[in-house]
């Protein structure tokens, strides 16, 4: 439901890079997003189109990586990856891996479609 | 041409809440940004918060929904400084917003600033609003598999509350599943099982938020 607040800041920070760096046209944005971060990527992608539509970014791509929850544990020192939230380690079932990722939510780069 | 960028789409909340933060300690304002589904009692929780502890320290409360102020008219009943916001269609508070708000209140005399925010489980769990910390209700009635199903709110929380025990003869609901669930989620969260209702379990919270009230205001 918060994913317009999320598309408009996403603008917001693209605009800014864009005055910092002296460009005026961006084919597209990326973005990573943790599993945990609680967003939609396809309601995301919706509002960018929708908050976007007849503006300058009406043609740019928003390429969203999810990034899958990611765990240490505290005890056989492995890690792991999961879709979902686990509580014990896939390897020596100890309690409460360390969650190291998967709550991301940034804007990492920008491409203006020319060399 | 790729250029990097790398910065946290919520970072302009994220300024914002930093600078209520400082306003807050320099103030010595202890504040709770208060989260819940619809109607799991935030509002009752506060009115019976407000009447047990105003005598002893000085409440002010901001009230956020998206439309209406049934709310912000049941806490002025009770009292203290109450400001209603209309987010008119926004899932959540925002930092920006409590800035706003803060205007109504005389900072230097308030203790405690209660930030209820709107009623939903998902969204306010990712704006901070400049809290000390995050309380949230979940009421027996909304079922116990509900910490699983919305994870967010659970794990950023250090307070949850659970409302409604009154009703637990009632309702398919094992508060201990609910408890299991929280804990895996959040080891370090404090729990208390309370009825907004009957009253029972709410001496142990006023307790609780008097000495983290008081804590603050000492710097410890």
């Amino acid at each position: 439901m918060h994913e317009m607040s999320i598309a408009q800041n996403i603008v917001n920070i693209v605009e800014d890079e864009m005055s910092r760096h002296g460009v005026d046209k961006i084919q597209a944005i990326n973005i990573t997003t943790g599993k945990l971060s609680a967003v939609v990527p396809a309601h995301l992608s919706m509002c960018f189109k929708i908050l976007t539509e007849n503006t300058k970014f009406s043609k740019t791509i928003l390429n969203i990586e999810v990034i899958p929850i990611c765990y240490t544990c505290t005890k056989c020192k492995k890690y792991f990856t999961s879709e979902k939230l686990i509580f014990h380690c896939i390897y020596c079932k100890e309690k409460n891996p360390v969650i190291t990722a998967g709550k991301e939510l940034s804007v990492q780069s920008i491409e203006t479609g020319e060399e | 041409m790729k250029i990097p960028v790398i910065r946290n789409i919520l970072e302009a909340n994220e300024r914002i809440s930093e600078q209520n933060q400082k306003l807050f300690l320099k103030n010595n304002i202890f504040v709770i940004n208060l989260m819940s589904g619809p109607g799991a009692g935030k509002t009752s929780l506060l009115e019976k918060t407000i009447t047990h502890l105003k005598d002893e320290i000085e409440i002010g409360v901001i009230e956020g929904d998206i439309q209406c102020s049934f709310d912000a008219e049941r806490i002025a009943k009770k009292g203290v400084k109450v400001i209603q916001i209309n987010t008119a269609g926004a899932c959540h508070l925002d930092g920006n917003m409590i800035y706003e708000a803060l205007d109504v209140f005389d900072l230097k005399k308030l203790d405690l600033l209660v930030v209820e925010n709107v009623g939903n489980l998902v969204c306010p769990a990712e704006f901070n609003v400049g809290e000390d910390l995050k309380v949230m209700i979940l009421s027996v009635t909304e079922g116990d598999d509900k910490p699983l199903k919305y994870p967010l709110m659970f794990q950023k929380s250090k307070v949850l509350l659970i409302n409604k025990t009154d009703l637990l003869p009632y309702v398919d609901c094992n508060i201990n599943t609910i408890k299991d669930s929280v804990l895996k989620l959040n080891p370090d969260i404090k729990i208390f099982e309370i009825s907004c209702k009957s009253g029972d379990g709410l001496n142990d919270w006023y307790k609780w938020i008097k000495q983290a009230t008081i804590n603050k205001q000492k710097g410890a």
